[in-house]
């Protein structure tokens, strides 16, 4: 039902900004030992993000439908009697790193001895 | 983070790395949440802000 094709332009945005910001303050090097690490956090955790984003929105808003409809019917205009759901969807779709937040500074081994790994999972 | 305490780099040099990475997860996470949320309602609405009809399920 929703469209798939939305990730791309989302996760690009979000890669652009964030990695066009430390690149542009000299946080980070610009070489590839440090680019394809953290570049491969962003679009992973991105893509997650907003998949789970895409979900949460078409459970909402089929699940609170009589919400949605009460305000469209009271003349709302879409997008505002979608924003209640949508403010709900984004913040169950920031709880899995918002959770791994949680872990910062503490190791979290998961795996063998040589795959432990920090909170921010490098894909 | 571990990786580099591992290999022997200075503790606050790591601690500083993974405060970046942290904050840089954050922003591009609630980013890309957020395009994708004002993007997609569009498509549960007609061209007249009525609600489409959902199929269950999927």
């Amino acid at each position: 039902m929703v469209n798939e094709g939305l990730t791309p332009g989302a996760v690009g945005t979000a890669a652009e900004a964030t990695l066009g910001v430390l690149l542009a303050l000299g946080v980070v090097p610009a070489t590839a030992r440090y680019l394809v690490p953290l570049g491969g956090m962003v679009v992973g955790n991105s893509m997650n993000a907003a998949s789970l984003t895409m979900a949460s929105v078409r459970d909402d808003v089929a699940a609170q439908r009589s919400k949605v409809e009460a305000a469209l019917a009271l003349g709302a205009t879409g997008r505002q009697a979608v924003s209640p759901v949508l403010k709900t969807a984004l913040r169950r779709a920031l709880i899995p790193l918002i959770d791994s937040t949680k872990t910062t500074g503490i190791t979290f081994c998961r795996g063998p001895w040589s795959a432990c790994s920090s909170p921010a999972r490098t894909r | 983070m571990v990786g580099m305490l591992v290999a022997g780099a200075d503790p606050l040099e790591a601690v500083r790395l993974q405060v970046v990475v942290l904050y840089m997860l954050l922003g591009s996470v609630s980013i890309a949440a957020i395009v994708v949320g004002l993007l997609s309602y569009r498509s549960f609405l007609t061209a007249r802000h009525q609600l489409r009809h959902l199929p269950r399920g999927g």
